[in-house]
């Protein structure tokens, strides 16, 4: 009989050591696991290599900005309109205090996809007479020895364990994503670990009515995070919280400029204080939530 | 000078003109001129082009949303109107393969190859200011026709020497390129006073046409590093009253194409808070 | 403009000598056997074809003698047996057979959707099939160990049988999927050109439900039936009398008996299935 994994998060968070490399899922504004970063933050783990997704959000920024990583990759943090670069990400690239693993989304693929494939690395056609294989010692010009053609290796990258958010799971840890599930079915394959968090559990009947929707298959552990994104998006359970994220970058920037006191005050009230989900949920607040969860109509 | 069109719509249009009927387009998201540019020239002379939107949460194909910035405030509306869904690293493949004809890039500085610069400013190493780097290496190698602009033509975007090289421009005699099974690099760069190609044999940035009532000294003066000069200087003709009527109207009402010019970009982002306001208070 | 074509036109796409991949899974499913019968029909000679776990389709061509070689990891009917036309064949030596292992021939398909020349690759290290694959090494970069480099599979064409598609060539992803439905993807999108043949053409609602995307597709062929003798899930199985009473029988028997087979089945049947 197959054994279910649902489990809690701070089960999950136990089990994390400083020093590791984690990986968060989502892309951009969207479905990042915040309720996992939050507990990162709050559980004060250090030097952690964290790997974002192709186009990482303010998850990884958040991180960096509390002390807690070493080492970041992917190609970029950003919200877009809301802030183009993760303020955190800018200070820490810019005083050169955290390492930056030099990608573009190609290069970052196929560091994943070789761990995912069992392979040390893969080549990739990128990069060559760029800055980014200058600073990334990491990535190694070779000679094709089937074209003779330029290329670049790409070690692969094999987190530790890897975090993201979906909407829908069944309790033997089959994740399905509301649209295409952005690049998180590769960073599952490359990582030892996959803990999802998803907004709904619902039955194994209800998957296997739709079995190709599945996009993380078997996670090692799925929990139930109600609001497990927020301020980020889940596609058709709630909007982007662009207020939060705009108090959130306006105090990073005061941090960057040298005031961390705004800043010190936000972590207090969004992540140190509430105890719970459920205690975070009640420091936004009923109206706000109801706001964010209309995902219907667009502007006609 | 007496004109009835703005620079920013002089830009769109004359970075429309570099699709052709039948193009595939990566088009990432939040780059409202581009977005422009190519509804504009899908509601012009290429109605039969193809994109991926690489959406800030869906990445997909054919939205079939006339303006762009429609999904900016409703991201699910890319789910809806969209042909197909389609993943991340799917696109990327898809890249990779060589099927994109086309994709815009603004970038912080260009240099006379085209090379740019998505990433730092300053010493890479202690840079004094880190930006957002993305997709720019993998399309300046694998894209048909790369297409380059920077909305201020100065010597801080068009630079003698890049502070960081994100992604490579063309090469001399193609030569770098060509042992790298590459297509043959970055097609145009517009700028808002002219537009410039690439001389075929050395690579380098030359002036194409110019922007009516610009003359070549202020291009060449405000330009940083050394531009080849044509034998005889072209115009841009100037956007067509189809033209301009399908961008003010269908393509970008809201003109958030505005968002990538420093003088525009506050009263375009309020426009951008108003809508959404208004869409959370039909809701 | 709709992809949409008639099969003749179609398989006259496919030049001889052409490097050909079928779709299809489990040992008589989804296999675009009426495109392969077309081309039988049209004469094309010398096809160089690849599949993973090569079939009816494969074994029809063979008998047909419009085979220069074979690359696949595995050549046969599965649980129906082993293909029958291959089987009497082979011995003349008449054609060529690439044998690849399993995750071979995925990789190389693989570094061509990937749109890369090669990928470092483990299996099968030091088998006689990589040699006989003229397959290079590689040493990583990195840990110093050696590797295959298997090479982007080149391939000219990719045919697949599949229950829905538009007429702009998006196919609808299988509610019930069955053995290796993705493999019929990968070939589509490594291949220059693919054909799709659909047991109905219909628009494709559900933008999350596509598998391939039109862009992928050069042609469609409207094929209600398309793979019959092997089935299409869920909307018929495989006809396994015609199988074992007709096609088996014929192709033991001989080439005059094939041949006779041919005649009926192909050459008089005018695209009806």
């Amino acid at each position: 009989m197959r054994a279910p994994v649902t489990t809690t998060l701070q089960e999950e968070l136990d089990r994390l050591e400083d020093g590791m490399t984690i990986a968060f899922g989502g892309f951009n504004t969207a479905s990042h696991p915040m309720a996992v970063v939050r507990g990162i933050v709050k559980k004060g783990l250090r030097n952690l290599t964290v790997v974002g997704s192709a186009i990482s959000g303010l998850d990884l920024d958040l991180l960096i900005g509390a002390g807690a990583v070493n080492e970041v990759v992917t190609s970029s943090v950003t919200a877009e309109v809301l802030a183009s670069v993760g303020p955190f990400y800018r200070e820490a690239a810019e005083s050169g205090s955290i390492d930056i693993w030099e990608c573009d989304e190609g290069i970052f693929y196929a560091a994943i996809r070789a761990a995912g494939q069992g392979l040390p690395f893969n080549p990739w056609k990128a990069g060559i007479g760029t800055s980014i294989v200058e600073l990334n010692k990491k990535l190694v010009p070779f000679t094709c020895p089937v074209t003779g053609q330029q290329l670049i290796a790409v070690p692969a990258i094999n987190p530790d364990v890897f975090f993201t958010h979906v909407e829908r799971a069944d309790r033997y840890g089959l994740g399905q994503h509301t649209g295409s599930g952005y690049g998180d079915r590769a960073i599952h394959r490359a990582s030892k670990r996959t803990v999802i968090t998803t907004e709904a559990l619902i039955s194994n009947e209800e998957i296997r009515r739709n079995p190709l929707m599945t996009s993380i298959a078997y996670a090692d552990a799925v929990v139930r995070v109600p609001w497990g994104a927020h301020p980020f998006s889940s596609p058709g359970c709630y909007r982007v919280d662009e207020e939060f994220i705009k108090e959130y970058v306006s105090v990073a920037n005061q941090a960057r400029k040298g005031d961390r006191s705004a800043f010190a005050e936000w972590l207090q009230h969004y992540v140190f204080e509430p105890e719970t989900q459920a205690d975070y949920l009640e420091t936004l607040g009923q109206e706000r939530l109801l706001d964010l969860g209309d995902v219907t109509e667009a502007i006609s | 000078m007496d004109k009835d069109y703005s620079i920013d719509e002089m830009m769109c249009v004359q970075m429309a003109r570099d699709i052709e009927d039948g193009d595939w387009v990566n088009h990432g998201a939040v780059v409202p001129l581009a977005g422009a540019a190519l509804m504009l020239a899908k509601n012009t002379h290429a109605p039969n082009l193809n994109f991926f939107y690489l959406g800030t949460v869906f990445n997909s194909i054919n939205p079939s949303e006339s303006d762009l910035a429609s999904m900016l405030i409703d991201p699910m509306l890319a789910y809806t109107s969209s042909r197909a869904l389609i993943s991340h690293h799917d696109i990327v493949n898809w890249t990779a393969r060589g099927g994109c004809d086309i994709q815009f890039l603004r970038p912080l500085q260009v240099d006379c190859l085209g090379s740019v610069n998505v990433s730092v400013i300053g010493d890479p190493e202690k840079p004094k200011a880190r930006f957002h780097g993305i997709a720019v290496a993998d399309v300046m190698i694998t894209c048909r026709k790369p297409v380059l602009y920077v909305t201020e033509h100065n010597h801080r975007t068009l630079v003698k020497e890049l502070s960081f090289c994100t992604g490579l421009g063309r090469t001399e005699n193609g030569d770098w390129r060509r042992r790298m099974h590459a297509c043959d690099g970055p097609f145009h760069i517009h700028t808002p006073l002219c537009v410039l190609d690439f001389e075929p044999v050395s690579g380098r940035a030359r002036l194409h046409r110019l922007n009516p009532g610009v003359s070549v000294e202020e291009v060449i003066a405000k330009t940083g590093f050394e531009l080849l000069l044509p034998d005889e200087t072209q115009e841009s003709s100037p956007p067509t009253t189809e033209e301009l009527r399908v961008l003010r109207e269908i393509v970008d009402p809201h003109a958030t194409r505005q968002l990538e010019f420093k003088e525009t970009r506050a009263a375009a982002n309020e426009r951008i808070e108003q809508l959404k306001r208004a869409r959370a208070e039909r809701a | 403009m709709s992809k949409v074509v008639p099969l003749a036109e179609a398989a006259r796409s496919v030049g001889d000598g052409a490097r050909i991949a079928f779709g299809g899974g489990g040992g008589m499913m989804r296999r675009p056997m009426s495109f392969c019968r077309e081309l039988i029909r049209q004469g094309v000679k010398d096809l160089n074809v690849f599949q993973f776990l090569a079939g009816l389709e494969t074994d029809l061509l063979i008998g047909a003698r419009a085979v220069a070689s074979t690359n696949a990891a595995y050549l046969g009917l599965l649980e129906y047996g082993p293909a029958p036309n291959f089987s009497r064949i082979v011995p003349e030596g008449s054609f060529k057979v690439n044998e690849y292992s399993e995750f071979l021939l995925i990789a190389v398909l693989r570094a061509a959707d990937m749109g890369i020349p090669f990928l470092p690759w483990k299996t099968p290290w030091k088998s006689d099939l990589a040699k006989n694959l003229g397959i290079k090494t590689i040493v990583d970069p990195y840990g110093g160990g050696e590797y295959l480099a298997a090479p982007a599979c080149q391939l000219d064409f990719a045919v697949i049988q599949v229950k829905r598609a538009d007429q702009d060539g998006y196919v609808h992803a299988p509610d019930e999927p069955d053995l290796i439905y993705d493999f019929d993807y990968l070939i589509a999108r490594a291949a220059k050109t693919t054909i799709v043949c659909a047991e109905e053409i219909a628009p494709v609602e559900d933008p999350a439900k596509v598998a391939l995307i039109g862009a992928e597709v050069t042609y469609v062929v409207e094929a209600p039936g398309g793979a019959w003798p092997t089935g299409m899930h869920p909307l018929y199985s495989p006809d396994i009398k015609h199988l074992n009473e007709v096609y088996i029988k014929a192709s033991q028997s001989g080439d005059e008996a094939f041949q006779e087979y041919l005649e009926e089945y192909v050459r008089n049947s005018t695209g009806k299935v």
